[in-house]
């Protein structure tokens, strides 16, 4: 190359190195990364025995690396170079054209062995429940990257999510009293509908009405159509899990509540059992002023939740003798379900089992006679169900 | 620490430079050994001590074997050189492949010795092999002993090379331990090179293994030809970037320092016979096997069969030089096989067909070379080297497969245009274009290209711990 030196490229490479190492020492560290919700590597302290071991070294490594100035620009450069390179996936989700997300779940991220025993586990606390005369539904959600494969690029291999819901409903088929409700075909007939968030794993709103019409059915309520509800868009710059993931632009995704026409004024009463407190609304718009805007329905994910019509006399949330009432088994899925849920029950007693504790098989024993709702994303199932 | 963390980028580096700068030229070396010292610890707090046994043996092996020489002790000079080498080599044999021989006498006759389980201190290979370069040469009077103890240490501790090479023999960089400059030139060409290799590392080599571990981690079912095929040739890549990169940052740190490093690849996968891409692939290591093993075993100068017994006995020693495994052994012994092969008749039958299938033929050996020397697992490799050959469960392809190439398509490109010399020859080209215009907008043009250079780089190395827990923490 040529003779000369080039001081401006030597300058800026160190004043890039040296700046942005001033910059790291300076700079104060952060605890948390809303970005990743995790704590981040904080500053190890050094000993004699943690530096023989290698573990002060390995520690201080994570710490730099944790706490590098800009982490999450260079992090959303680093994932739209790849996508720039015409890579299809990153950090597990596909990209979308029209500029959304996918989440992604080859036939190899999934624990085959793990499916199959929750698949049975699931099957046996079913009979149990239907064998104490609950009437047991099993909502099982695929996730979009089974139900929008026509949105998938080329060649994508998935996880046979479908499959497995068919796997269940073949295992429980002699029980009268256990209905697997088919959500996932019902969802594939709207699949060019915004069903899913464009940033963010769960379904949406609209996808939860379609579960909704499907229960109703079943529950011989009237079944409602979409002139039925008001659409009322809450939030319209929602960066979901996916955007997380990715930490590049996507297209905002926009929160809906779905208002019934006729029935707005319907209050509820709702006590998070872990004594968090009560609330008079099944959402939570302050929520919306944070990154996880999902929590606008419910609040979050809470162990055990309380759920009743304040219509009803009786104050006492846990009073059991009146009115139809769900036992309702779940994960976030159902979060934004729970309101249409709302409309035909009197009282929901719901558990999310990643938090609650103890036994829910013993609650449920206080509930005779409920209704029994199972409503999992099958990906969340196969990983969370207890 | 590796060069390719943001550990050595913006802490090591910087603070390091910055102080070899300011010391004076005569206490540079000091500086560069001390750092070296601590840039070694880092990794190695235990291991360290070690390295420095090894420096402070050889550098008395040195002088004594000099004194004896010099005073016609010719016998005691063998000696101490034998010294040497059993040291270097016991050391070696010792942390390196006492569980490989032990395991393999296990293996062969049922005994049950047990292992020890030691890890391997980094950068063995490389500063053992540097050091016996050192005892050899003074032995045979082609270098003078280092007196001096702080510019032999630098020799053997130096950060550069000190971890993954180039092997630098101690008479390429004699006089440069004692005069040498830090020049502006020198520097600019060093973080040229520097950026060059760690985009290598960061931005290829990386990323080319993330698809060669996605395909290898199939099981055997959905193992396919095709795939294997593309798995491993993604291998190839990871390697050679891998490799090369690291050389390349070494190279360019050396420049930075004022040492001129010998090269260490030449676009290997451009070679069109097995003798070929031995002479661009670690050459280094080549050039140290071929000086003090293969031509004091008599090269090429005892007769046919002397020689292809040398040719095999040299690349098995190559192989298990990589790692103490079987399968490296082989890895070895197969292209040693093909070398001598190619030596005998293979490569004046080569000559006379078109160039593109020497290539081929090239590319296909390395590649199955590749296959073995990416799988330890006896089994792993019997599954992988079957489906290269036309077996496999899976079929010939899969859509997995499909996927893994489309969605890697521009990736791919990338590594087959940087295996070649095109992008350097169309930068050179480019610059030479605008330096006949204007020297500075030629500057700040490579500045910009080097900078995002850098900045891509670095943007996927803040990436590498990027980790969203996205549920609920407990």
């Amino acid at each position: 190359m040529n003779k000369k030196g080039n001081l401006f490229l030597v300058a800026l490479i160190f004043a890039v190195c040296a700046g942005l190492c001033l910059v790291s020492f300076w700079k104060e560290d952060h605890i948390f990364s809303e970005q990743e919700n995790r704590l981040l590597a904080a500053k190890p302290s050094f000993s004699v025995e943690t530096f023989v071991s290698g573990k002060y070294s390995s520690d201080y490594e994570a710490y730099v690396t944790d706490q590098f100035p800009g982490r999450n620009f260079f992090i959303g450069v680093k994932n739209t170079a790849e996508k720039w390179m015409g890579k299809k996936d990153s950090n597990g989700v596909y990209f979308i054209r029209g500029n959304t997300l996918i989440e992604k779940h080859a036939p190899e991220d999934v624990d085959e062995k793990r499916a199959a025993e929750q698949l049975q586990k699931l099957a046996q606390q079913a009979e149990k429940f239907s064998a104490q005369g609950h009437k047991v539904r099993i909502m099982l959600v695929p996730t979009a990257s089974a139900v929008q494969v026509q949105k998938l690029p080329a060649f994508a291999s998935e996880y046979d999510q479908q499959g497995y819901i068919r796997q269940l409903e073949e295992r429980l088929f002699a029980y009268e009293d256990i209905t697997i409700l088919p959500v996932g075909e019902v969802l594939s007939e709207h699949r060019e509908e915004e069903i899913y968030y464009g940033s963010d794993h769960h379904w949406t709103t609209l996808g939860a009405f379609y579960g909704w019409q499907l229960l109703s059915r079943d529950l011989g309520y009237s079944v409602p159509g979409l002139a039925d509800y008001r659409q009322v868009t809450v939030s319209e710059d929602f960066y979901g899990t996916l955007q997380s993931k990715v930490n590049r632009r996507v297209r905002y995704d926009s929160i809906v509540k779905f208002v019934r026409e006729g029935k707005e004024n319907t209050e509820v009463v709702m006590d998070i059992g872990d004594g968090t407190g009560f609330s008079h609304s099944l959402y939570f718009p302050e929520k919306l002023n944070g990154k996880d805007k999902y929590a606008y329905f419910l609040g979050g994910n809470y162990g055990e939740v309380h759920i009743k019509q304040s219509r009803s006399q009786d104050r006492d949330l846990q009073d059991i003798s009146s009115g139809k009432m769900l036992f309702l088994i779940k994960d976030s899925y159902a979060n934004c379900l729970v309101p249409f849920l709302m409309e035909y029950y009197d009282s929901i007693c719901m558990i999310d089992p990643r938090y609650y504790r103890a036994d829910y098989e013993k609650l449920l024993a206080a509930y005779p006679g409920a209704d029994v709702l199972y409503v999992y994303d099958v990906i969340h199932f196969i990983e969370d169900y207890r | 620490m590796v060069f390719s963390s943001l550990l050595f980028l913006f802490r090591f580096l910087p603070i390091f430079f910055g102080l070899y700068l300011l010391t004076p030229k005569k206490m540079k070396n000091l500086t560069l050994f001390l750092g070296s010292l601590v840039f070694y610890a880092w990794g190695e707090p235990v291991y360290v001590l070690l390295m420095l046994f090894s420096t402070v043996s050889d550098y008395f092996h040195g002088i004594w074997i000099e004194k004896s020489l010099e005073s016609g002790h010719n016998g005691r000079a063998k000696g101490f050189l034998i010294s040497s080498l059993v040291i270097n080599l016991a050391m070696l044999g010792f942390f390196k492949y006492a569980d490989f021989l032990t395991g393999s006498i296990n293996g062969l006759f049922g005994t049950a010795i047990p292992p020890l389980a030691l890890p391997l201190p980094i950068g063995i290979s490389f500063y053992t092999f540097q050091t016996m370069s050192y005892t050899i040469d003074v032995y045979r009077r082609e270098v003078k002993a280092q007196k001096n103890f702080v510019a032999f240490g630098c020799f053997v501790a130096m950060f550069p090379q000190l971890i993954a090479g180039p092997i630098v023999q101690y008479k390429m960089i004699d006089r440069q331990l004692t005069e040498r400059k830090v020049t502006l030139e020198g520097v600019t060409d060093g973080v040229r090179r520097f950026c060059v290799g760690l985009a290598k590392k960061v931005l290829l080599a990386n990323q080319a293994g993330l698809v060669y571990d996605t395909i290898l981690s199939w099981p055997a079912e959905s193992m396919s030809v095709a795939g294997t095929w593309v798995g491993i040739l993604f291998f190839a890549f990871q390697i050679y970037f891998d490799f090369s990169g690291y050389s390349d940052m070494a190279i360019g740190l050396g420049k930075m320092l004022g040492f001129t490093f010998p090269e260490n690849f030449r676009y290997p996968y451009m070679a069109d016979s097995v003798t070929d891409f031995w002479r661009r692939w670690h050459i280094t290591l080549g050039s140290w096997f071929r000086e003090y093993v293969y031509i004091p075993l008599g090269g090429n100068r005892k007769g046919v069969k002397r020689q292809v017994l040398n040719l095999l006995f040299v690349w098995m020693l190559t192989g298990i030089w990589h790692g103490a495994e079987w399968n490296f052994l082989f890895w070895g012994l197969w292209f040693g096989i093909w070398l001598a092969a190619e030596k005998l008749f293979l490569l004046s039958f080569l000559q006379k067909i078109p160039s593109v299938f020497r290539h081929i033929y090239a590319m296909l050996l390395v590649l199955a070379g590749w296959a073995m020397f990416s799988q330890t697992e006896a089994d792993q490799l019997f599954l992988v080297l079957k489906a290269m050959a036309g077996f496999a469960q899976g079929g010939f392809c899969t859509q997995e497969v499909l996927y893994q190439l489309s969605s890697n398509m521009g990736l791919l490109i990338l590594l087959c245009l940087g295996s070649t010399p095109l992008p350097a020859r169309l930068a050179f080209r480019v610059k030479e274009q605008f330096l006949k215009e204007s020297r500075i907008t030629a500057k700040v043009l490579e500045t910009a290209v080097f900078g995002i250079m850098f900045f891509f780089a670095l943007a996927f190395l803040v990436d590498s711990t990027y980790n969203p827990f996205l549920y609920y923490r407990f």
